[in-house]
C-alpha cells in the first residue's frame, strides 16, 4: 500500500512539475490585462446611471480614446448636460460650456473630483496607462469572483503620480478581464470598488461592457456605466483630440 | 439705432429659419428667480424674474449652428429699479426694441411686470481644414474665462448668477489651428460707423501644463487692450493675466491704464471642497471713496484700484452644493457676501436659494445705505 502511495505522489510530481512550470507569473498576468486592456484608439458610446439611496441621475455620452499621448475626448449628449465637452491629454484637462461656448482648463487637483458627481474621477475614467508601468505586482493565488476563477493580484504603487497607492485585482483566468478591483490610499483605507461585467468579445479583445463603481467614503452611493457601443484601433481623426475641435 | 438691431434681429431669425429645415434639436430652460430683498428705506420688497430659454442646435459633418433666444419677464420691484415710470415706455428707457410693458396690454394686474426678449447667440460656425469660421451673433471670448478676466468683452457681472452667459455681438471669427493645444483666434464685428468696429486677436498655447495665450483687442468706442495671460498648475491651480488698456492715439490720459489679476485654487477631500482666491488690480480704480466714478465708461470692473474674490465650494454628492463667493473692495473694505445652495430635485431640475449680504455704509461701494441690506433669492430651474 505504500509503495503504491509514493508511486502515486512520484506520478503527480510528474504530471504536476510541468503545469507549475508553465503557471503564469504575476508579471505575465498583468501584462496581458494591459494587452487586453490598453488601445491605439478607441470610440465608444455609454450610459452613466448615478444612484444614491433611491434617487438617480441619468448621463449619456461619447468619446474617442487614443494611446501615446494618452487623449481623450468626450461629450455629453444628455438634455441637462448636452453639449458638454472634455478633452484630456495627459494630467491636462479642458472642459468647452456650449452655453458660453468657451474653453476653461480645469487645475490638476481637480481631476480627483467625481466626474459630473459620480462615483467615477476624472482620472478613474480617462487613465489609459498600462499597469505595469506604474505598480509592482504580486499574485497572492486564486478565488472565486462571481463564479468565475480569477487571479488575485496585489499591485503596489511603484512611481509616485499615481492616483491609488495599491490596488487589489481579481482576474478572469481565462480572458485576462480584471473582474473585481480594489482602489486603496496610501494609508492602506479602502477608496473604491470596481466591478467590471458583461465582458464582450471585440475584435482580438474581451472587453468588460458594464461597470459598477462605489465609492466607499460616500454611502448608499453607486454609478454604473454601461457602454452601448465600443470600437478599437479604428481611424479617428488628429484634430479631435485639439482644443479647437472642442468648439465644434 | 433701433432699426439696427430690429433689421439684425430679423436678420438673425431668417439665418435660424434657413438652417431650421434641416433637423434641429431643441432644448430648453426654464428659471424662475423670487427675491426678497430689504431695500434702502428697509423695507422688504418683492421681485420675480421668470427666464425661458430656447436652444436650438443643428450640426452636420463640416458645419454646426447654434441659437440661444431668451424671454425674461420681470415682475415688482426689480421694475421699479429698471424703468422709471414717469417716462412713456420701457423702451425709452431702455432702448430695447423687444422690451413690452405688459400693464399697457393687459392692465393693472400687470403692473410692474415687463417682458423682454432677447437673442442671446444665433452663430453658424463651418469647419474647414485652414480653420473655423464663425459667423452671427456670438461672444467673443479672450484670455481664461473667470472673475476678473482683463480681456472679458463684457465687465458686467450678474451677482445671482456669477457665470451666467453674456449676450453675443454679431461678428465674424476666425480661429485657426497652430498645433494640438494652440492656435490663433481673431474677429470682426462691423458697426455702421466705423470707427466703433472693433477688431481682435488672440494666440494661445500650452507649455509646460500652462494655458498662456496674448491678446489684443479693440473693443468700439475707441477703447483697447493688449496683455498676456495664462493658467496651469503648480501643485495649486494658478492663472494670472495682465492687460493694459488705452484709447486709439493715448490721447485720453486717464483712459491709459493697467489692469490685473492673479488667482489660485485648491481643492480638498478629492473635489469635495474646492477654495479660490483671486486678487484683482486696476490702476484706473479710485483710491478713496470721494473719487469713485459711477458713471466712468473705461473698460474694468468696479470702482476702486484693488479687490479680492473669495470662493469656497462644497460638494458633498452630486445632489447638494453649498458656496459662499465674497468680493471685498480692498480701498473701503466694503464687501458683498454671497451664500447659497443647491439640489437638485430630479434630473435637470433644481432648486437653489442664495443670500446676499451688503458688509459697508455710507459712501462706501457696497452700501447698505445705497444698495439695500440683503437679498434672498429662491430659485427653481428646470432643463429640457
Amino acid at each position: 500500500m505504500a509503495k503504491f502511495l509514493s508511486k502515486l505522489l512520484l506520478i503527480s510530481a510528474y504530471i504536476a512539475v510541468p503545469f507549475f512550470l508553465h503557471s503564469l507569473t504575476a508579471d505575465e498576468i498583468i501584462r496581458k490585462v494591459d494587452d487586453n486592456q490598453v488601445y491605439t484608439t478607441q470610440k465608444f458610446s455609454a450610459v452613466m446611471i448615478i444612484e444614491r439611496g433611491n434617487r438617480t441621475l441619468r448621463k449619456e455620452f461619447f468619446g474617442y480614446g487614443r494611446e501615446g499621448e494618452e487623449a481623450a475626448f468626450m461629450e455629453f449628449t444628455n438634455p441637462e448636460d448636452k453639449g458638454v465637452k472634455y478633452l484630456k491629454i495627459a494630467d491636462e484637462l479642458w472642459i468647452y460650456f456650449p452655453d458660453a461656448d468657451d474653453v476653461m482648463k480645469i487645475s490638476g487637483h481637480m481631476l480627483r473630483q467625481g466626474m459630473m458627481g459620480s462615483d467615477i474621477s476624472y482620472e478613474d475614467l480617462l487613465e489609459n496607462e498600462a499597469l505595469r508601468d506604474s505598480y509592482e505586482s504580486v499574485l497572492v493565488g486564486e478565488t472565486n469572483v462571481n463564479d468565475v476563477l480569477c487571479y488575485h493580484i496585489e499591485l503596489n504603487a511603484k512611481v509616485d503620480d499615481v492616483a491609488y497607492e495599491r490596488r487589489t485585482v481579481y482576474i478572469d483566468k481565462a480572458r485576462f478581464i480584471p473582474l473585481r478591483i480594489e482602489l486603496y490610499a496610501r494609508g492602506g483605507r479602502l477608496l473604491k470598488t470596481m466591478e467590471q461585467s458583461n465582458v464582450r468579445r471585440i475584435g482580438n479583445r474581451y472587453v468588460p461592457t458594464k461597470i459598477e463603481v462605489r465609492d466607499m467614503r460616500r454611502r448608499n452611493s453607486v454609478t454604473f456605466i454601461e457602454f452601448t457601443e465600443i470600437e478599437y484601433d479604428i481611424r479617428v481623426p488628429n484634430e479631435v483630440f485639439t482644443l479647437r475641435y472642442l468648439r465644434r | 439705432m433701433k432699426s439696427i438691431k430690429f433689421f439684425s434681429i430679423l436678420f438673425l431669425l431668417s439665418l435660424i429659419c434657413s438652417v431650421s429645415f434641416a433637423s434641429l434639436t431643441v432644448n430648453g430652460l426654464f428659471r424662475n428667480d423670487m427675491i426678497f430683498s430689504a431695500n434702502t428705506d428697509n423695507d422688504i420688497v418683492f421681485s420675480d424674474i421668470l427666464e425661458t430659454r430656447l436652444i436650438l442646435t443643428r450640426r452636420a459633418s463640416d458645419w454646426r449652428f447654434y441659437g440661444d433666444m431668451r424671454i425674461y419677464i420681470y415682475h415688482g420691484a426689480v421694475v421699479e429699479s429698471m424703468v422709471s415710470r414717469t417716462l412713456d415706455s420701457a423702451e425709452d428707457y431702455l432702448g430695447m426694441p423687444l422690451m413690452v410693458d405688459l400693464g399697457e396690454i393687459f392692465g393693472e394686474q400687470f403692473d410692474y411686470t415687463l417682458m423682454n426678449f432677447n437673442l442671446m447667440r444665433a452663430f453658424v460656425r463651418y469647419f474647414s481644414p485652414v480653420g473655423d469660421f464663425t459667423i452671427g451673433k456670438t461672444y467673443v471670448n479672450f484670455g481664461s474665462p473667470g472673475i476678473f478676466n482683463p480681456f472679458e468683452m463684457d465687465k458686467g457681472l450678474d451677482f445671482s448668477d456669477l457665470a451666467y452667459d453674456k449676450e453675443g455681438m454679431l461678428a465674424l471669427m476666425y480661429e485657426a489651428p497652430l498645433g494640438v493645444l494652440s492656435g490663433a483666434r481673431l474677429y470682426i464685428s462691423p458697426k455702421t460707423v466705423l470707427s466703433n468696429t472693433a477688431a481682435g486677436f488672440s494666440l494661445y498655447g500650452n507649455l509646460l501644463g500652462f494655458d498662456f495665450g496674448m491678446v489684443f483687442n479693440r473693443k468700439e468706442y475707441n477703447r483697447n487692450s493688449v496683455g498676456v495671460y495664462f493658467k496651469g498648475d503648480l501643485e495649486i491651480g494658478v492663472e494670472g493675466a495682465w492687460a493694459f488698456h488705452f484709447d486709439d492715439y493715448f490721447t485720453n490720459s486717464n483712459g491709459n491704464f493697467n489692469e490685473a489679476k492673479l488667482g489660485i485654487d485648491y481643492s480638498f477631500f478629492t473635489g469635495k471642497l474646492i477654495s479660490a482666491l483671486a486678487f484683482y488690480y486696476c490702476e484706473a480704480g479710485a483710491t478713496d471713496t470721494d473719487d469713485y466714478d459711477y458713471l466712468s465708461d473705461l473698460d474694468k470692473y468696479f470702482l476702486a484700484k484693488y479687490y479680492l474674490y473669495g470662493n469656497i465650494t462644497f460638494v458633498p454628492d452630486e445632489f447638494f452644493s453649498a458656496q459662499l463667493d465674497c468680493f471685498v473692495n480692498m480701498i473701503d473694505f466694503s464687501a458683498i457676501i454671497i451664500p447659497s445652495v443647491n439640489y437638485i430635485l430630479a434630473d435637470g431640475f433644481n432648486v437653489g436659494l442664495q443670500f446676499a449680504y451688503i458688509w459697508g455704509d455710507d459712501d462706501r461701494e457696497f452700501s447698505r445705505d445705497r444698495i439695500g441690506e440683503y437679498s434672498l433669492l429662491l430659485r427653481f430651474e428646470a432643463r429640457l
